[in-house]
Protein backbone atom coordinates (compact mmCIF):
# COMPACT_ATOMS: atom_id res chain seq x y z
CA UNK A 1 0.00 0.00 0.00
CA UNK A 2 1.10 3.37 -0.86
CA UNK A 3 -0.25 6.81 0.34
CA UNK A 4 -0.56 9.78 -2.00
CA UNK A 5 -1.52 12.71 -0.22
CA UNK A 6 -1.93 16.39 -1.82
CA UNK A 7 -0.20 16.12 -4.78
CA UNK A 8 -0.54 18.54 -7.72
CA UNK A 9 -0.41 22.12 -8.01
CA UNK A 10 -2.44 24.32 -10.42
CA UNK A 11 -0.64 26.95 -12.61
CA UNK A 12 -0.72 30.46 -12.94
CA UNK A 13 -2.38 29.99 -16.42
CA UNK A 14 -4.92 28.32 -15.14
CA UNK A 15 -8.60 29.24 -15.98
CA UNK A 16 -11.41 28.81 -13.61
CA UNK A 17 -13.77 25.71 -14.74
CA UNK A 18 -10.89 24.25 -16.77
CA UNK A 19 -9.94 20.65 -15.39
CA UNK A 20 -6.13 19.54 -14.03
CA UNK A 21 -4.05 17.33 -15.37
CA UNK A 22 -1.85 16.60 -11.96
CA UNK A 23 -2.56 13.62 -9.86
CA UNK A 24 -1.83 11.24 -6.93
CA UNK A 25 -1.46 8.02 -9.21
CA UNK A 26 -1.42 8.76 -13.25
CA UNK A 27 -1.09 6.47 -15.56
CA UNK A 28 0.24 8.93 -18.80
CA UNK A 29 1.45 7.48 -21.77
CA UNK A 30 1.17 4.40 -23.21
CA UNK A 31 0.77 2.69 -19.92
CA UNK A 32 -0.82 -0.97 -19.95
CA UNK A 33 -1.18 -3.88 -17.58
CA UNK A 34 -0.39 -2.37 -14.71
CA UNK A 35 -2.18 -3.16 -11.04
CA UNK A 36 -3.15 -0.43 -8.84
CA UNK A 37 -3.74 -1.98 -5.63
CA UNK A 38 -4.55 -1.03 -1.84
CA UNK A 39 -3.83 2.33 -1.84
CA UNK A 40 -4.67 5.85 -0.04
CA UNK A 41 -5.14 8.28 -2.45
CA UNK A 42 -6.67 12.00 -0.75
CA UNK A 43 -6.59 15.45 -1.31
CA UNK A 44 -4.85 15.51 -4.64
CA UNK A 45 -6.07 17.51 -7.59
CA UNK A 46 -7.16 14.02 -9.49
CA UNK A 47 -6.56 11.08 -7.46
CA UNK A 48 -6.22 8.31 -10.49
CA UNK A 49 -5.61 9.95 -13.47
CA UNK A 50 -6.07 7.73 -16.36
CA UNK A 51 -5.08 9.36 -19.81
CA UNK A 52 -6.75 8.55 -23.34
CA UNK A 53 -3.20 7.09 -24.64
CA UNK A 54 -2.69 4.32 -22.29
CA UNK A 55 -3.16 0.99 -23.85
CA UNK A 56 -5.28 -0.91 -21.10
CA UNK A 57 -5.30 -3.68 -19.51
CA UNK A 58 -5.16 -1.21 -15.89
CA UNK A 59 -6.33 -2.87 -12.96
CA UNK A 60 -7.29 -0.33 -10.47
CA UNK A 61 -8.88 -2.13 -6.99
CA UNK A 62 -9.07 -1.94 -3.62
CA UNK A 63 -8.07 1.24 -3.56
CA UNK A 64 -9.26 4.61 -1.07
CA UNK A 65 -9.89 7.14 -3.07
CA UNK A 66 -11.49 10.09 -1.66
CA UNK A 67 -10.95 13.68 -0.94
CA UNK A 68 -9.63 14.72 -4.34
CA UNK A 69 -9.53 17.41 -5.04
CA UNK A 70 -9.74 19.25 -1.65
CA UNK A 71 -13.12 21.29 -1.07
CA UNK A 72 -10.91 24.70 -0.76
CA UNK A 73 -10.00 23.76 -5.18
CA UNK A 74 -13.27 23.01 -5.60
CA UNK A 75 -14.66 25.69 -4.64
CA UNK A 76 -11.59 28.05 -5.99
CA UNK A 77 -11.77 27.02 -9.71
CA UNK A 78 -15.54 24.35 -9.58
CA UNK A 79 -16.20 21.13 -9.63
CA UNK A 80 -14.61 19.86 -12.86
CA UNK A 81 -11.09 20.86 -11.67
CA UNK A 82 -10.80 17.50 -11.13
CA UNK A 83 -12.24 13.79 -9.64
CA UNK A 84 -11.46 11.27 -7.89
CA UNK A 85 -11.28 8.93 -10.36
CA UNK A 86 -10.49 11.12 -13.86
CA UNK A 87 -10.67 8.13 -16.59
CA UNK A 88 -9.93 9.91 -20.44
CA UNK A 89 -9.45 6.25 -21.81
CA UNK A 90 -11.57 4.16 -23.80
CA UNK A 91 -14.90 2.46 -21.75
CA UNK A 92 -13.61 -1.26 -20.96
CA UNK A 93 -9.76 -0.64 -21.51
CA UNK A 94 -9.18 -0.73 -18.18
CA UNK A 95 -10.82 -2.22 -14.74
CA UNK A 96 -12.09 -1.12 -11.91
CA UNK A 97 -12.78 -3.08 -8.61
CA UNK A 98 -13.65 -2.60 -5.25
CA UNK A 99 -12.29 0.90 -4.66
CA UNK A 100 -13.88 3.09 -2.31
CA UNK A 101 -14.59 6.72 -3.84
CA UNK A 102 -17.38 9.53 -4.27
CA UNK A 103 -16.05 11.08 -7.66
CA UNK A 104 -15.86 10.10 -11.01
CA UNK A 105 -15.10 11.52 -14.18
CA UNK A 106 -15.20 9.81 -17.32
CA UNK A 107 -17.63 7.50 -19.62
CA UNK A 108 -17.92 4.06 -17.58
CA UNK A 109 -21.28 2.91 -17.06
CA UNK A 110 -22.24 1.81 -14.83
CA UNK A 111 -19.89 4.47 -13.02
CA UNK A 112 -17.35 2.76 -10.61
CA UNK A 113 -17.81 6.10 -8.44
CA UNK A 114 -19.51 6.59 -5.86
CA UNK A 115 -19.11 3.49 -3.80
CA UNK A 116 -18.11 3.02 -0.51
CA UNK A 117 -17.92 -0.74 0.27
CA UNK A 118 -20.17 -2.78 2.74
CA UNK A 119 -17.02 -3.82 5.38
CA UNK A 120 -19.59 -7.58 4.52
CA UNK A 121 -18.53 -7.80 1.16
CA UNK A 122 -14.43 -6.96 2.03
CA UNK A 123 -12.69 -9.85 1.37
CA UNK A 124 -10.37 -8.42 3.59
CA UNK A 125 -12.28 -8.44 6.39
CA UNK A 126 -13.49 -11.93 6.06
CA UNK A 127 -10.24 -13.05 6.02
CA UNK A 128 -9.65 -10.77 9.76
CA UNK A 129 -12.65 -12.42 11.03
CA UNK A 130 -12.55 -16.08 9.78
CA UNK A 131 -9.05 -15.48 11.21
CA UNK A 132 -10.17 -14.20 14.50
CA UNK A 133 -12.39 -16.96 15.05
CA UNK A 134 -9.89 -19.60 14.43
CA UNK A 135 -6.99 -17.72 16.61
CA UNK A 136 -9.86 -17.37 19.25
CA UNK A 137 -11.15 -21.07 19.25
CA UNK A 138 -7.77 -22.76 17.85
CA UNK A 139 -9.76 -24.51 15.21
CA UNK A 140 -8.79 -25.48 11.94
CA UNK A 141 -11.23 -23.55 9.02
CA UNK A 142 -14.81 -24.39 9.03
CA UNK A 143 -17.92 -23.00 7.46
CA UNK A 144 -19.71 -25.25 10.78
CA UNK A 145 -17.57 -26.16 13.32
CA UNK A 146 -19.06 -28.76 15.62
CA UNK A 147 -17.69 -29.61 19.40
CA UNK A 148 -18.78 -32.39 22.02
CA UNK A 149 -18.32 -31.12 25.15
CA UNK A 150 -18.55 -33.86 28.43
CA UNK A 151 -18.73 -31.90 31.80
CA UNK A 152 -15.65 -32.61 33.57
CA UNK A 153 -16.19 -30.47 36.53
CA UNK A 154 -18.37 -32.79 39.60
CA UNK A 155 -19.52 -35.62 38.29
CA UNK A 156 -23.62 -35.64 37.22
CA UNK A 157 -25.66 -38.62 39.08
CA UNK A 158 -26.95 -39.77 36.13
CA UNK A 159 -24.61 -40.98 33.32
CA UNK A 160 -24.16 -40.11 29.81
CA UNK A 161 -26.35 -41.88 27.06
CA UNK A 162 -28.66 -42.76 29.74
CA UNK A 163 -32.10 -43.61 28.42
CA UNK A 164 -33.82 -40.92 30.47
CA UNK A 165 -34.37 -37.80 28.30
CA UNK A 166 -35.67 -34.33 29.66
CA UNK A 167 -36.11 -35.44 32.55
CA UNK A 168 -35.77 -33.43 36.10
CA UNK A 169 -33.75 -35.80 38.40
CA UNK A 170 -34.46 -33.66 41.57
CA UNK A 171 -34.43 -30.13 42.62
CA UNK A 172 -32.54 -28.69 45.36
CA UNK A 173 -31.80 -25.14 46.46
CA UNK A 174 -28.23 -24.07 45.71
CA UNK A 175 -26.51 -20.54 45.86
CA UNK A 176 -23.82 -20.45 43.81
CA UNK A 177 -20.83 -18.13 43.49
CA UNK A 178 -18.71 -17.80 40.20
CA UNK A 179 -18.20 -15.78 37.16
CA UNK A 180 -20.85 -15.13 34.34
CA UNK A 181 -18.98 -16.22 31.13
CA UNK A 182 -19.49 -17.41 27.62
CA UNK A 183 -20.35 -20.82 27.66
CA UNK A 184 -19.49 -22.39 24.55
CA UNK A 185 -16.34 -20.68 24.90
CA UNK A 186 -15.81 -21.84 28.31
CA UNK A 187 -15.65 -25.43 27.23
CA UNK A 188 -13.23 -24.86 24.62
CA UNK A 189 -11.19 -22.89 26.21
CA UNK A 190 -12.01 -22.51 29.94
CA UNK A 191 -8.80 -19.77 31.19
CA UNK A 192 -9.21 -18.38 27.70
CA UNK A 193 -12.46 -17.44 28.35
CA UNK A 194 -12.33 -15.81 32.04
CA UNK A 195 -9.31 -13.81 30.83
CA UNK A 196 -10.07 -10.01 30.62
CA UNK A 197 -8.73 -9.86 27.08
CA UNK A 198 -12.00 -12.30 26.09
CA UNK A 199 -14.04 -9.79 26.92
CA UNK A 200 -14.67 -7.66 24.56
CA UNK A 201 -14.76 -11.16 22.55
CA UNK A 202 -17.44 -12.57 25.14
CA UNK A 203 -19.65 -9.15 24.45
CA UNK A 204 -19.52 -10.03 20.97
CA UNK A 205 -20.64 -13.39 21.28
CA UNK A 206 -23.15 -12.13 23.72
CA UNK A 207 -24.82 -9.67 21.13
CA UNK A 208 -25.06 -12.49 18.65
CA UNK A 209 -26.97 -14.70 20.99
CA UNK A 210 -24.17 -16.90 22.09
CA UNK A 211 -25.65 -18.95 25.96
CA UNK A 212 -24.03 -17.43 28.88
CA UNK A 213 -23.30 -19.28 32.34
CA UNK A 214 -22.49 -18.92 35.51
CA UNK A 215 -18.75 -21.16 36.21
CA UNK A 216 -18.09 -21.65 39.59
CA UNK A 217 -14.30 -22.09 40.76
CA UNK A 218 -14.45 -25.68 39.80
CA UNK A 219 -15.61 -25.85 36.55
CA UNK A 220 -19.19 -26.66 36.94
CA UNK A 221 -21.59 -24.75 34.86
CA UNK A 222 -24.84 -23.32 35.50
CA UNK A 223 -27.40 -22.40 33.06
CA UNK A 224 -29.90 -19.77 33.76
CA UNK A 225 -33.49 -21.34 33.05
CA UNK A 226 -34.52 -17.87 31.74
CA UNK A 227 -31.92 -17.28 29.66
CA UNK A 228 -29.22 -14.54 29.33
CA UNK A 229 -31.56 -11.86 30.51
CA UNK A 230 -30.35 -11.40 33.65
CA UNK A 231 -26.57 -12.52 33.34
CA UNK A 232 -26.30 -10.00 30.29
CA UNK A 233 -25.38 -7.21 31.69
CA UNK A 234 -22.50 -9.17 34.23
CA UNK A 235 -20.77 -10.67 31.59
CA UNK A 236 -17.14 -11.48 33.19
CA UNK A 237 -18.35 -9.87 36.37
CA UNK A 238 -18.36 -12.75 39.63
CA UNK A 239 -21.52 -13.07 41.27
CA UNK A 240 -23.82 -14.92 43.89
CA UNK A 241 -26.80 -16.60 42.29
CA UNK A 242 -29.50 -18.49 44.50
CA UNK A 243 -32.49 -20.08 43.97
CA UNK A 244 -33.06 -23.94 42.90
CA UNK A 245 -31.08 -26.13 40.01
CA UNK A 246 -31.90 -29.19 38.55
CA UNK A 247 -30.06 -31.68 36.64
CA UNK A 248 -30.89 -31.71 32.89
CA UNK A 249 -29.81 -35.24 31.27
CA UNK A 250 -30.95 -34.19 27.46
CA UNK A 251 -28.01 -33.14 25.13
CA UNK A 252 -28.20 -29.36 24.87
CA UNK A 253 -26.55 -27.19 21.73
CA UNK A 254 -24.61 -24.08 22.30
CA UNK A 255 -24.46 -21.97 19.09
CA UNK A 256 -21.69 -19.27 18.40
CA UNK A 257 -21.11 -17.06 15.93
CA UNK A 258 -17.70 -17.35 14.09
CA UNK A 259 -17.75 -13.95 11.73
CA UNK A 260 -20.75 -13.50 10.10
CA UNK A 261 -21.43 -16.28 8.36
CA UNK A 262 -19.94 -19.08 10.07
CA UNK A 263 -21.19 -20.89 13.47
CA UNK A 264 -19.96 -23.07 15.94
CA UNK A 265 -22.04 -25.89 17.68
CA UNK A 266 -20.91 -26.90 21.02
CA UNK A 267 -22.86 -30.12 21.59
CA UNK A 268 -22.97 -30.72 25.42
CA UNK A 269 -23.59 -34.18 26.51
CA UNK A 270 -24.18 -36.04 29.88
CA UNK A 271 -26.32 -33.68 31.37
CA UNK A 272 -26.05 -30.24 32.77
CA UNK A 273 -26.99 -27.61 35.41
CA UNK A 274 -29.82 -25.46 35.23
CA UNK A 275 -30.72 -22.73 38.02
CA UNK A 276 -33.49 -21.03 38.30
CA UNK A 277 -32.30 -17.69 39.75
CA UNK A 278 -34.58 -15.90 42.71
CA UNK A 279 -31.76 -13.52 43.77
CA UNK A 280 -28.54 -12.38 42.08
CA UNK A 281 -25.71 -10.12 43.14
CA UNK A 282 -22.71 -8.39 41.39
CA UNK A 283 -19.46 -9.37 44.01
CA UNK A 284 -17.33 -6.27 44.25
CA UNK A 285 -14.19 -6.36 42.99
CA UNK A 286 -13.14 -5.57 46.77
CA UNK A 287 -14.30 -8.50 48.20
CA UNK A 288 -13.28 -11.25 45.87
CA UNK B 1 1.09 19.17 -22.69
CA UNK B 2 1.62 15.32 -23.48
CA UNK B 3 4.93 17.20 -26.17
CA UNK B 4 5.96 18.99 -23.03
CA UNK B 5 6.41 15.50 -20.78
CA UNK B 6 7.47 14.03 -23.80
CA UNK B 7 10.62 16.77 -24.32
CA UNK B 8 11.19 16.11 -20.93
CA UNK B 9 11.71 12.52 -21.29
CA UNK B 10 13.90 12.91 -24.50
CA UNK B 11 15.92 15.56 -22.20
CA UNK B 12 16.16 12.67 -19.33
CA UNK B 13 17.25 10.31 -21.44
CA UNK B 14 19.68 12.28 -23.17
CA UNK B 15 20.94 13.74 -19.84
CA UNK B 16 21.43 9.94 -18.65
CA UNK B 17 23.75 9.09 -21.14
CA UNK B 18 25.75 12.07 -20.98
CA UNK B 19 25.92 11.13 -17.30
CA UNK B 20 27.68 7.72 -18.21
CA UNK B 21 30.62 9.69 -20.30
CA UNK B 22 30.93 12.79 -17.41
CA UNK B 23 29.72 11.32 -14.38
CA UNK B 24 31.70 10.41 -11.49
CA UNK B 25 32.41 6.71 -11.01
CA UNK B 26 32.25 5.41 -7.45
CA UNK B 27 31.88 2.32 -6.05
CA UNK B 28 30.13 4.02 -3.32
CA UNK B 29 29.07 2.04 -0.25
CA UNK B 30 28.14 4.46 1.91
CA UNK B 31 27.07 7.96 0.82
CA UNK B 32 26.29 11.03 3.09
CA UNK B 33 27.29 14.88 2.69
CA UNK B 34 26.48 17.62 0.12
CA UNK B 35 26.91 16.64 -3.88
CA UNK B 36 27.92 18.63 -6.98
CA UNK B 37 28.09 16.57 -9.27
CA UNK B 38 25.64 13.22 -10.43
CA UNK B 39 26.53 10.21 -7.65
CA UNK B 40 26.10 7.02 -10.17
CA UNK B 41 26.40 3.68 -8.19
CA UNK B 42 28.01 0.57 -9.17
CA UNK B 43 27.43 -1.36 -5.88
CA UNK B 44 25.15 -2.07 -3.40
CA UNK B 45 24.81 1.28 -1.73
CA UNK B 46 23.57 3.27 1.83
CA UNK B 47 23.45 6.12 3.19
CA UNK B 48 24.81 7.13 6.43
CA UNK B 49 23.85 10.56 7.03
CA UNK B 50 21.41 12.96 5.09
CA UNK B 51 23.10 13.92 1.31
CA UNK B 52 22.74 17.71 -0.04
CA UNK B 53 22.73 17.83 -3.47
CA UNK B 54 23.65 21.05 -5.85
CA UNK B 55 23.56 19.05 -8.99
CA UNK B 56 22.32 21.99 -11.50
CA UNK B 57 20.36 20.24 -14.55
CA UNK B 58 20.98 16.37 -13.35
CA UNK B 59 20.19 13.89 -10.89
CA UNK B 60 21.53 13.48 -7.68
CA UNK B 61 22.14 9.98 -7.75
CA UNK B 62 21.99 7.41 -10.07
CA UNK B 63 22.16 3.60 -10.98
CA UNK B 64 24.98 2.72 -12.84
CA UNK B 65 24.73 -0.99 -12.96
CA UNK B 66 21.97 -4.14 -12.70
CA UNK B 67 21.54 -6.00 -9.74
CA UNK B 68 21.80 -3.64 -6.77
CA UNK B 69 20.24 -1.58 -4.11
CA UNK B 70 20.45 1.87 -2.81
CA UNK B 71 18.98 1.56 0.97
CA UNK B 72 17.93 5.25 2.37
CA UNK B 73 18.32 3.96 6.02
CA UNK B 74 15.76 6.42 7.50
CA UNK B 75 18.10 9.37 6.02
CA UNK B 76 17.17 12.19 3.42
CA UNK B 77 18.12 13.39 -0.02
CA UNK B 78 17.30 17.22 -0.62
CA UNK B 79 17.82 20.00 -3.26
CA UNK B 80 19.23 22.70 -1.94
CA UNK B 81 18.43 24.64 -5.51
CA UNK B 82 15.66 26.11 -5.51
CA UNK B 83 12.62 26.89 -7.46
CA UNK B 84 10.53 24.56 -9.83
CA UNK B 85 10.58 25.49 -13.96
CA UNK B 86 11.45 24.07 -17.05
CA UNK B 87 15.27 24.55 -16.46
CA UNK B 88 15.05 22.49 -13.40
CA UNK B 89 12.95 19.47 -14.73
CA UNK B 90 15.89 17.08 -15.04
CA UNK B 91 17.28 17.52 -11.43
CA UNK B 92 15.65 14.37 -9.96
CA UNK B 93 16.22 13.02 -6.77
CA UNK B 94 17.31 9.42 -7.92
CA UNK B 95 17.35 8.68 -11.35
CA UNK B 96 16.84 4.32 -12.92
CA UNK B 97 17.46 3.80 -16.28
CA UNK B 98 18.19 1.44 -18.36
CA UNK B 99 18.79 -1.02 -15.68
CA UNK B 100 17.32 -4.14 -14.22
CA UNK B 101 16.54 -5.94 -10.54
CA UNK B 102 17.35 -2.67 -8.91
CA UNK B 103 15.65 -1.39 -5.77
CA UNK B 104 15.22 1.39 -3.65
CA UNK B 105 14.74 0.60 -0.10
CA UNK B 106 13.32 2.94 2.04
CA UNK B 107 12.45 4.29 4.77
CA UNK B 108 13.92 7.92 3.58
CA UNK B 109 13.23 10.97 2.19
CA UNK B 110 13.70 12.35 -1.65
CA UNK B 111 12.37 15.86 -1.59
CA UNK B 112 12.21 19.34 -3.02
CA UNK B 113 13.97 18.10 -6.44
CA UNK B 114 13.01 20.09 -9.22
CA UNK B 115 12.53 17.19 -11.49
CA UNK B 116 11.14 13.75 -10.37
CA UNK B 117 11.60 12.57 -6.64
CA UNK B 118 12.93 9.34 -8.56
CA UNK B 119 12.57 9.11 -12.20
CA UNK B 120 12.59 5.22 -13.80
CA UNK B 121 13.44 5.19 -17.56
CA UNK B 122 13.43 1.69 -19.36
CA UNK B 123 14.17 -0.31 -16.49
CA UNK B 124 12.59 -3.33 -15.02
CA UNK B 125 11.92 -4.95 -12.29
CA UNK B 126 12.94 -1.86 -9.83
CA UNK B 127 11.78 -1.96 -6.46
CA UNK B 128 10.75 1.30 -4.22
CA UNK B 129 9.62 0.39 -1.07
CA UNK B 130 9.00 2.84 2.07
CA UNK B 131 9.88 5.94 0.30
CA UNK B 132 8.79 9.40 1.13
CA UNK B 133 8.49 11.67 -1.99
CA UNK B 134 7.95 15.19 -1.05
CA UNK B 135 7.79 18.69 -2.21
CA UNK B 136 9.26 18.21 -5.83
CA UNK B 137 8.31 19.98 -9.21
CA UNK B 138 7.39 16.72 -10.67
CA UNK B 139 6.38 14.01 -9.72
CA UNK B 140 7.09 11.68 -6.82
CA UNK B 141 7.84 8.87 -9.03
CA UNK B 142 7.54 7.84 -12.40
CA UNK B 143 7.66 5.51 -14.26
CA UNK B 144 8.59 5.33 -18.33
CA UNK B 145 9.13 2.81 -20.83
CA UNK B 146 9.53 0.36 -17.15
CA UNK B 147 8.27 -2.82 -16.60
CA UNK B 148 7.59 -5.46 -14.12
CA UNK B 149 8.00 -2.64 -11.06
CA UNK B 150 6.93 -2.91 -7.75
CA UNK B 151 5.87 -0.05 -5.89
CA UNK B 152 5.23 -1.01 -2.35
CA UNK B 153 4.20 0.97 0.97
CA UNK B 154 5.47 4.51 -0.28
CA UNK B 155 4.30 7.85 0.70
CA UNK B 156 3.77 10.10 -1.88
CA UNK B 157 2.57 13.72 -0.65
CA UNK B 158 2.68 17.11 -2.19
CA UNK B 159 4.46 16.84 -5.58
CA UNK B 160 4.16 18.44 -8.82
CA UNK B 161 4.29 21.77 -7.45
CA UNK B 162 5.23 23.01 -10.19
CA UNK B 163 5.24 20.57 -13.34
CA UNK B 164 4.53 23.52 -16.05
CA UNK B 165 1.51 21.67 -17.14
CA UNK B 166 2.75 18.56 -17.69
CA UNK B 167 0.88 15.49 -16.33
CA UNK B 168 2.52 14.82 -12.92
CA UNK B 169 1.29 13.48 -9.52
CA UNK B 170 2.35 11.06 -6.98
CA UNK B 171 3.12 8.18 -9.33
Amino acid sequence: MNVYSGNGALPSTFSSGATSNNFGVGLVGTSKDNLIEKNKIGGNLNGVLIMGSTQGGNIIRRNIIAGNPPVQVSNAFGASVGADIRDLSTPGANTFEDNQCLTYMGSVEPAPCPRISKPDNDEDRQREIAAFGRNRLAFPQARLINAVFHPSGRPLSKAAGSEQSSQTSDSNSVTVIGKVVDAACFMLHASAATAASHKDCGAACLARGAPLAIATDDGVLYFPADGNQRLKSLLNARVRASGTFVEKHDPMELKMPVGDKNQMVVRVEGGYKQITIETLTRIPAEKR
Amino acid sequence: MSKILCSRITFSVLSVFALFVCGARVQATEISGTYSTTLTIYDDSELVGDVKCMVSGNPCIQFGASDIKLRLNGYSITEEITGCTSGTSSQDGIDVAGVHDVAIVGPGLVQKFGGFGIGVFGASKVKVEEVTASDNCFSGIILVGSMDSDIERNVFVRNSSGSEGAPCGGT
